[in-house]
This record gives structure tokens, sequence and C-alpha cells, in this order.
């Protein structure tokens, strides 16, 4: 999507000022189309958006995340405006089920609907933001996976609110939706690199009895006991009950792929028979392994993102990015280094702008054309 | 990945074959763990590879499973060739084959690497990389067992899929049936909640499953049951399993409807409870039709009365009741005075109108439980039960309610603009049990009401069975008289004319009944008979043919070739407007001498339409037959009609003939007919001469023609003929 000048950041959520960047944008592309990305603090901002781009007859989708990044810097008030020449086939799905059986009905007809408008275009990608409280994200992608398969490249984020508090963060031109997912299917795009930095201990266990994002055992024992086991072990920590939130984020689990990647699930709840509950599904008989805060990399993350949308896009100097970055991430760095890894980014890449927000999760491909992951504490990046 | 992981790995696929029932999900699911821990970046499998011995050869397969390539997801359960070298060969791991791979034609990734795994003699799984995935493990071998075990899974899912399938067909019927049947089904648990009701239900009660799941299926009950009702199903369900019949139950909006209902206890191989299962169709446009078939056959659409036929089941009911109770009932048979007069004049609207009215005026003269029907035109019954036991007390009863119906049929009506004033004439009659038939009952009543109108209308009557003896004796008669002419029973009597020198003149034909059984019957008797039925018209017709015969017959025979015959004919038969043609027809048939042919008319023929009469008389004179009037002056005869009728012969009526040497007003009445007949150029004849004196008197008198015993009686042919001779 190499357009110049298509994304617009406005300070304020109001009807006039947006009203005034459409009709400017509408003069250049009379069919335009627009994915706004908003902050949680300006949620109650969906219903001016969706009249101004009513009043201007431009289609609308959108979402809502805990903060915007704007600017090498996080932000809560505001609006990304992600403009598109031609609106790009989407569509908003909501309350989508959670029962194995109607969770694959469901994906398959997504499938269907995606199947329908994929064309001759080698280059295709399926964008996709969730409601980060969908419980199902990962099995719904395993699914939508086995129907289109390496037709389409997977980039998405997670929205919502950042207390983890059900709230409507999806919405069009009419609706405001929560539990679902907007889809977009943006044309000759080659995808997106997804980077988290953590490195893996070579220690490896096994998740013996999980279900969704609740890990039971692990080698055939009580999850917590392994977790302080190895935590103790490994980084000479004592866990408990009760400081267990505490060190949830630092020391997150790691399911290590057959490729090697790693993808980061932080355990954020202790069930009283010592189950965890992690954000996102942690597939039954995954390989695990304990991450450790220090251990991430910023420069050698960053460095291969940058090096990743070379790859996929050329020369990226001056180009328009999008970046989510997940704000496990964030609480995990801190919000001083999140801030500098953001800076460094903006650095390294010499773009444009970089647009994005805080999100909840992240949608990746483990390689090009490849499978999509659900992850935590990534950095999603993509040309716009 | 060490050598330390195989087992977790192989520890997950054989989970994962396990845990999968069907095989489209198990090779799917078992392909996607398969390239996750290979890193094989796709795949397909392929079941059923048929043998193959060429390794540069291709082999006929379908893939039943691909997972992570878009193109060959789309090949999934079409048949493909592939090379015998990529799919029929053993276990390996192979790089660098391009060409071999292009095969697949897959359009958005070129891939180079593959790995074989055949799974026994099952198929093989094929999986594919752009690059081949660095492993120091020894996949091929590792994996063995797995795919062993595969096989086992594969054969095991296929033959629960085939039971599956066979299971979801029929499942798929019934749920149609039940999706698309028109009759309601409801189905509830072993304790009566409602857990599934049908389309129908929902069309039929307004209620969706949603809105009455876990309730108990009274809530639809319409209230119009009683407990016994319900005690009396549930037992039968309780007893036999099943309950079947009408009910009334309510749909959501109120509305109250019938609907026939089975009831069908299901219960699982043990005989245990599971659940009653409710099919019920919506009888109400049925019930509707049925009313209205009932209203129609058995309503009188005008006034809404019961009609003959509910007339008589309800007499039926209540000589059952009388049987029963003793007690007496009683049949009141109504008809209203002048009715016709008041449709004729009128016309059939307020005809109409005063029906209805009386209908209303009759049923608030009758108690609750009587019944009030029409039979048609103006007739109405009433039947009266549970009076006395006592028969004269019953009687005082029906005399009551028969007064209280007289008084108020007999109040003025307002009929549109015309006030109206009707009587009825009343018949009463008894009844109790089954002593009388119900055609009796209903014959007496209305013998009553004919003597109520006899006796001079706007009257009450009892039935008295002399009357009806009568009236019985006189339909038996008429019964006889329809076969006379068939049975041959009728005849012709001659009575001799002759002149004053007592040469024969010719005879009037009088027609005589010979009955088998009752010998000569009376003209008196059965003539006005035949006129009142109509049966005077074939009968007259036969009496004319027979007399043209004779004259026809007597034309061969000198002494009777001049004779003349005076037949009578009745109105019915002079009013037919082809009686001139008939007689035409009759004397050409016979071959008689219109001449000799004598019609004798009554007054009361001639004066119903003069100009009618004179018109036919004129058209027969023309024939050449001749007029007599009969009876002549004991009618009401104008003379200026009299002036213009063409006849030929006045009779003097016999009565005053009896008297005419005793009674000067008879002699006087006579003489002067005589004069009249002169001077307007008639033949006079007197009948019912009998005596010397009669003869002379009248002789004098110039009338010289004569009829009467003094010259014979009527008497057969043959004895007439020989009469003559003498």
């Amino acid at each position: 999507m190499s357009k110049a000048n298509m994304m617009h950041f406005l300070p304020g959520v109001e009807a006039g000022e947006i009203e005034k960047k459409l009709a400017e944008m509408q003069a250049l592309h009379p069919k335009l189309g627009v994915c706004a990305l908003l902050p949680e603090q300006e949620k109650d901002k969906v219903a001016v958006l969706q009249a101004a781009c009513s009043s201007r007859k431009v289609s609308l989708v959108g979402a809502i995340f805990p903060a915007l990044i704007q600017d090498g810097r996080f932000t809560t008030s505001g609006v990304w405006l992600l403009c598109f020449r031609e609106m790009p086939y989407f569509k908003l799905y909501d309350d989508l089920p959670v029962a194995s059986a109607e969770a694959e009905q469901a994906a398959e007809k997504i499938a269907n609907d995606i199947r329908e408008q994929i064309d001759h275009n080698p280059d295709v990608t399926l964008f996709m933001l969730f409601d980060a409280m969908v419980p199902n994200i990962g099995t719904l992608l395993d699914n939508l996976y086995l129907h289109l398969a390496n037709r389409v490249h997977y980039a998405g984020a997670n929205a919502g609110s950042e207390t983890f508090q059900p709230m409507p963060c999806l919405f069009d031109s009419e609706r405001v939706i929560q539990n679902g997912v907007l889809l977009l299917l943006l044309n000759s795009h080659k995808g997106a690199i997804l980077e988290h930095g953590y490195h893996t201990n070579p220690h490896t266990s096994y998740a013996t009895s999980t279900n969704g994002n609740c890990i039971s055992q692990i080698d055939w024992q009580p999850a917590f006991k392994v977790y302080q086991d190895l935590v103790r072990e490994h980084y000479g920590q004592e866990v408990t009950a009760e400081n267990f939130y505490q060190y949830g984020v630092h020391f997150p689990f790691g399911i290590v792929r057959a490729n090697h990647h790693v993808v980061v699930r932080i355990p954020v709840m202790l069930a009283e028979d010592g189950s965890l509950f992690c954000v996102g599904e942690v597939p039954p008989n995954s390989v695990l392994t304990l991450l450790k805060a220090p251990t991430v990399r910023s420069v050698e993350t960053l460095h291969n993102l940058t090096e990743g949308l070379k790859t996929l896009n050329g020369d990226i100097t001056g180009a328009e990015l999008m970046l989510f970055y997940c704000a496990g991430r964030r609480l995990h760095l801190g919000m001083e280094m999140a801030t500098a890894e953001l800076e460094a980014f903006e650095g390294l890449v010499q773009a444009a702008q970089v647009a994005g927000a805080l999100s909840l999760g992240e949608i990746g491909g483990s390689t090009v054309h490849g499978y999509p992951l659900f992850h935590n504490a990534t950095l999603v990046a993509a040309r716009w | 990945m060490e050598r330390e992981d195989i087992l977790p790995v192989m520890y997950d696929l054989v989970v994962t074959i396990g845990s999968e029932i069907s095989t489209k999900s198990l090779l799917t699911r078992t392909l996607q763990r398969l390239l996750y821990h290979t890193s094989f970046s796709a795949g397909f499998i392929c079941l059923d590879v048929p043998f193959c011995g060429k390794a540069h050869g291709q082999v006929e397969v379908h893939l039943d499973a691909a997972v992570g390539d878009f193109d060959l997801i789309g090949e999934i359960g079409k048949p493909l060739h592939l090379p015998c070298a990529l799919i029929c060969q053993a276990a390996v791991r192979e790089d660098e084959q391009t060409a071999l791979l292009s095969a697949l034609r897959c359009t958005q990734t070129q891939y180079k690497a593959y790995l074989r795994l055949p799974i026994d003699h099952c198929g093989v799984i094929v999986l594919l990389a752009a690059e081949i995935p660095e492993t120091n493990l020894p996949l091929t071998t590792m994996l063995q067992p797995v795919l062993a075990h595969l096989a086992k899974a594969i054969v095991l899912c296929r033959n629960n899929d085939a039971y599956t399938s066979g299971l979801v067909t029929q499942r798929d019927m019934l749920e149609k049936v039940f999706e698309s049947s028109y009759s309601s089904v409801m189905i509830t648990d072993d304790k009566s909640n409602i857990i599934e009701v049908n389309p129908a239900f929902t069309r039929i009660t307004g209620y969706t499953l949603e809105e009455v799941r876990g309730k108990n299926p009274h809530h639809l009950a319409s209230g119009r049951h009683d407990k016994l009702f319900y005690s009396e199903m549930w037992r039968s369900i309780n007893d036999s399993g099943h309950w079947e019949g009408e009910i009334w139950n309510r749909r959501k909006n109120g509305e109250v409807f019938p609907s026939w209902l089975s009831i069908n206890q299901i219960c699982d191989t043990n005989g245990k409870l599971l659940h009653y299962v409710g099919t019920s169709s919506d009888i109400t446009k049925r019930k509707e039709a049925e009313a209205q078939i009932h209203q129609l056959a058995f309503y009188d659409p005008l006034t809404q009365l019961p009609n003959r036929r509910l007339l008589v089941e309800r007499l039926q009911q209540a000589f059952s009741v009388g049987t029963r109770s003793g007690q007496h009932g009683a049949v009141l048979f109504l008809d209203l005075d002048n009715f016709k007069t008041l449709n004729d004049t009128k016309g059939h609207d307020i005809g109409d109108q005063l029906l209805a009215e009386v209908a209303e005026r009759l049923n608030a003269c009758v108690r609750d439980g009587d019944t009030v029907a029409r039979l048609g035109g103006d007739e109405f019954v009433v039947i009266l039960e549970a009076l006395s036991t006592k028969s004269d007390e019953a009687a005082g009863q029906a005399d009551l309610v028969a007064e209280k119906i007289r008084d108020a049929l007999t109040r003025p009506y307002q009929l549109s603009n015309h006030i109206h004033y009707s009587t009825p004439s009343i018949g009463v009659v008894l009844f109790r049990g089954h002593q009388q038939s119900l055609e009796d009952v209903l014959k007496y009543a209305d013998t009553a009401m004919y003597q109520a109108k006899t006796a001079g209308r706007n009257t009450i009557r009892f039935y008295d069975p002399v009357m009806q003896a009568a009236i019985e004796a006189r339909a038996e008669l008429e019964e006889d008289l329809r076969h006379a002419l068939e049975r041959e029973q009728l005849c012709l009597y001659y009575q001799i004319q002759m002149d004053s020198r007592n040469r024969p003149l010719g005879a009037e034909v009088l027609l005589r009944w010979q009955h088998s059984e009752r010998g000569l019957i009376s003209p008196a008797q059965f003539i006005p008979l035949a006129e009142e039925t109509g049966l005077i018209v074939p009968i007259g017709l036969w009496v004319l043919q027979t007399a043209c015969a004779q004259l026809r017959l007597w034309q061969s025979n000198e002494m009777t070739r001049d004779l003349t015959l005076a037949v009578n004919v009745s109105a019915k038969q002079f009013r037919r407007p082809d009686f001139v043609a008939q007689v035409q027809r009759t004397l050409v048939e016979a071959g008689a001498k219109p001449a000799l042919l004598k019609l004798e008319l009554t007054e009361s023929i001639v004066l119903e339409n003069v100009e009618d009469t004179i018109s036919k008389m004129r058209e027969l004179k023309l024939l050449g037959v001749s007029f007599s009037m009969d009876d002549f002056g004991t009618g009401y005869s104008s003379l200026q009609y009299l002036k213009r009728l063409p006849l030929d012969q006045i009779k003097i009526d016999q009565s005053f003939v009896r008297d005419i040497a005793s009674d000067p007003n008879d002699a006087a009445i006579v003489q002067t007919i005589i004069a009249m007949s002169e001077v307007m150029g008639l033949v006079v004849i007197a009948e019912g001469v009998e005596t010397q004196a009669q003869r002379e008197f009248l002789d004098l008198r110039g009338c010289h023609a004569f009829q009467g015993y003094l010259f014979g009686k009527p008497v057969p042919l043959a004895e007439f003929e020989a009469q003559l001779k003498n």
C-alpha cells in the first residue's frame, strides 16, 4: 500500500476537525475509506467519528485500544485516521462462538466470505482486529488457516481495555460491537513483521493439560508448582500465590514452535487448584519454556523488525508504517523503556510516519505466508 | 529439536490422533500437528492409494486432507493424477525435488522439499516445504509407530463416519419431517416440561419454543375441559401409553381453538419413561365447516329454526325421554291462515319477513328445551316435552301453550311499511314414549291442524281419530285411483237419451270404477278425488278415446250409426292448452264422426275463463263437435255469456226435473229455460226424467229430448246395445 500521506493524527476527536480532514482527503481520493484507531479514553467519541464519516459519506471501520502510538510515544487522546484511497473489503463479526464446533463453523463462514473476495492478486493481507476478550482467538486463527492457508498474509492486533474489562471496541459506520473481529482484506500488501525478542531458556517443559488459556498441568504436575520450581531454579526467585501477580509479567511462558520461534504467554491469574490462566490460548501438549524479563533484547528486536520490513517491502525510507505494541510488553519494560523502544524504532526505520496503538495481543504469521499465531508481548509492524 | 523431544512429540501426535472421531478431522488435525512438529509448511494426505508398479507413472488419487496450501486445500475431494514417485514409495525425506513437486501445481509457494510418510496400506502423508527444515531427528523411522496408530484410527473413524452419516441422514430426515410437518408436534420430558416444539406448533399456537420451553403443556389449556377430562386423559396415557381425542386449547392471542391431539409416551428399552410426544392438528376450519354443514343440514336458513330433519331427531329424543319418564309430550302443528295470499299480493320478501317474525314469536312462547321447527312454507311444528304423566293434564298444558302461541301470532306484524294481521291454525297431538310412531304423531298433528283449518281458522284443534280414519281412507283411494287405468278397472256406462217419439238419440257416457276389492265405486266418491289430484286429465282422455272408439264401432251398424255420445269434460281437462288438439287427434285416431260427439261442459268451466272457453269451443265447432251445457240452472250463468257461447244444447238439471210436476217454482224455471233456449236456437234436453208425468210436462213445454231412469239407467255397453235392440 505504497501511498504517502494517508495516515493522519488528530489531537482531538471533534466533528469539525474530522470532517475537515476527510474533506481534504476526499478532494484527492473521492472513494476515500478510513480505519480509525481510538484510545480507550476517547471511547465515547465513536459516535462523533461515525457521524462525521456519515456526513462525508466516507466508509469507516476502527477499533479502540488502551493507547495510541504517535510521534514515537504513547498517547491516550486524539485519533488516528488511517486512510484508504478506496475502502477495501471489510466485515465486522460480533459475538463469536466459544464452543469448538461452533467456532469451527464461524471460522469456516469467515473463510468463505474472504475466499469470495480474493482475486488474482498474490499478495493479500488478512488484517484482523479482535476484541481481546474473545477467549479462543488462537482456535479461530487455527481454523481460518485450515481454509485459507498460505493464500493470505496474516496480521493484526487485539483491541479493548487495558483493564481487560469487557468493552465494545470494534466499529464500522453504524455499529460498535464486542466479542468479535473486524476483518480488512488489504490488497497488494505483503503482511506484517512480528517480533518480541525474548530469549528462550534451553529447558523446556510440556503443557500436558490445557483448556483454552488455562494450563492445568505442566509435565503431568500442577502448573503453578512447576512454575514456582522453574522460577526458583532458573532465576532464584520465590513465587507465591500472593506475589504471583507481580511476577507473571516478568516471567512469562514461551510456547516453543517447531521452527524455534517462541510465542509468549503471560500468566495473569492463578486458580485455587494451581492452574494458570494466560493471555491467549495454550494449545494442548505445547512445548513450554520460561522466559525472563531481563533477556528482552530491544536492539535485536528492533533490528529484526526493520530488516523484516525491508525484506518484505524493499526500501521503507519515507514510507508510512503501522505499529502495534503489546501492553504486556510495556508493563514488563516500563513506560520509559517502552517509549525508548518506540523512539528507537522510528529512528531506525526512517519512515515518514509511524501510526499505531498499544495492543492486547498481536497476530502475525510464523513465516511469510505462514501459520497465523496469536502472540503476547510483541511488536507488529507493517507498511500501510 | 533434540532426541529427548521425540517422546513428547509422539505423545502429542498419539493424543491428537486418539482424540478424533471423524476421518476428516483426524487427518486434518494430524497433518496440522505433523507440520507443527516438523516445520514443513504444507502437506496433504491421500487415502486408498491404488497399487502402482511403475516408478515413473502417474496414479489417480483423491486428496483427503490438505493443510497449509490454499491450492491444495481447493483440491480436497477431487481426483488428481500424481506421480507414483511422489506418493507410492517408502518413507523418505527429500530435498531438491522442484520438478517432481511441480506436479502439484501449487501457485502460492514453490516447494522443493518433501517428507513422504506412508500410512501402512491405507495411504500416504506428504509434507511440503520451500526449504527443507533442519532437523537431526530420524523423522521417517521415528514416526512409524504413530503412522501405524493413525492407520488403525482411520479404520475406526471411517466406521464411525459411516455410522454417523447413517444417523445424520436419519436425523436429517426426522428433522425435516419434524420441521415441515403441518401438524403441531410438542415434546416434553418425563416430568411433562416442554423441551421441543416444531414450527407448526408455533404457527398454530403463536408460542415460540423459547416462550414455552420448560413449561407444562397445561399452559395452553383453554379452561373448557373439567378435571375429569384431564384425569381420564392421563389415566389412558398411563395405562396404555396413548391418548387421542379432541381438545380445546388457547392460543397466545387468547383465542380458544379445537384440535385433534394424540399423546404418546416414549420409553427406553427398559421401559423407563423418557418423553411425552403430543401431535395435534388445528381443526378449527373443520369444525367451522362441520358447523356450517350442520347448520345447513339441520336448520332452516330463513328462520334459523330446526328443519324437518332436526325436528325428527328431536322428536325421537323426546320419545326416548318420555319412555323413561312416563311424561307426555305434545306436537303442535301450525299453519298460518291465508299466508299464500300475503305472498301473492305483497311478494315473497314480505312473506319471508312474516315467517321470520313468526319464528321469533314462537321461540318466545316455549321453554328452553322445547323445540320450534319450520317444516317449510308456512308450516311450523312445536315439540313440548316433559308435560304431565296424566293425559288430561298434559292436554291442558299443551292447550295453554297453543293458546299462548295463537295469542302471540295474532298480534299485528310490522312488515316493512305494511301492518299485517295473521292467524294460525294449530293442530295438537299428545304423545308418550314410543306408543305411536313418529310418522303417525306428525300425521295426526297435521290432521288436527287441517281440522282447525276447516273449523274456520284461527283455531286450535286436538287430534280426532275419526277424521284421521277418513283421511287415511281417502289417501288409500287416491293411491288406488292412480293405478285404476293401468289395472283396467275403469269402464264406461251408457245412459240412453230419447226423443219425444221414443227414438234413441244417443247416450251420455258415464265413468265407472270397478274396484277389485271394493266393488263398484261411486262416481261421487272418486270423481272429485280425480279432479283434486289431477288424475282427471288422463282419465278424461281415456273416456274421450273410448267414446270415440265406440262411435267408430257404431258406424258400421245402421241401428247405431246416427247415435251421439255425450262426454263430460272436466275443467282441468278443458283448460289444458292442447285440449282442442287432443280432441281432434282422438277423433282422427278413432275415425269417429265429430258430429256424433257431444261435449258436456258445466257452467263452472265456462265461467272460469269465458274467452278461452269460447275460443276453444269455436275451434271444436269447426271440426263438427257439438256442445251441451250440463246441469244448466244450478250455477250463476250470465245470459250475456250464454249468448256468446257456441252451444248446441242445454241440459236441464235433474234437480229441477225431479219436482217439476209438484213444485210450481221448478216448473216455472224449466219453462223459462226451455223458452230461453228456443229464443237462442238451442236444443233442450232434460236429465233425471223418471216418470211419465215429467216426460209429458217437458214435452208439452217444448223439451223433446230426455234422459233418465224412465228410459234407462246408465248400463254397460252390452246392456245398452241390448236395450237399443229392444
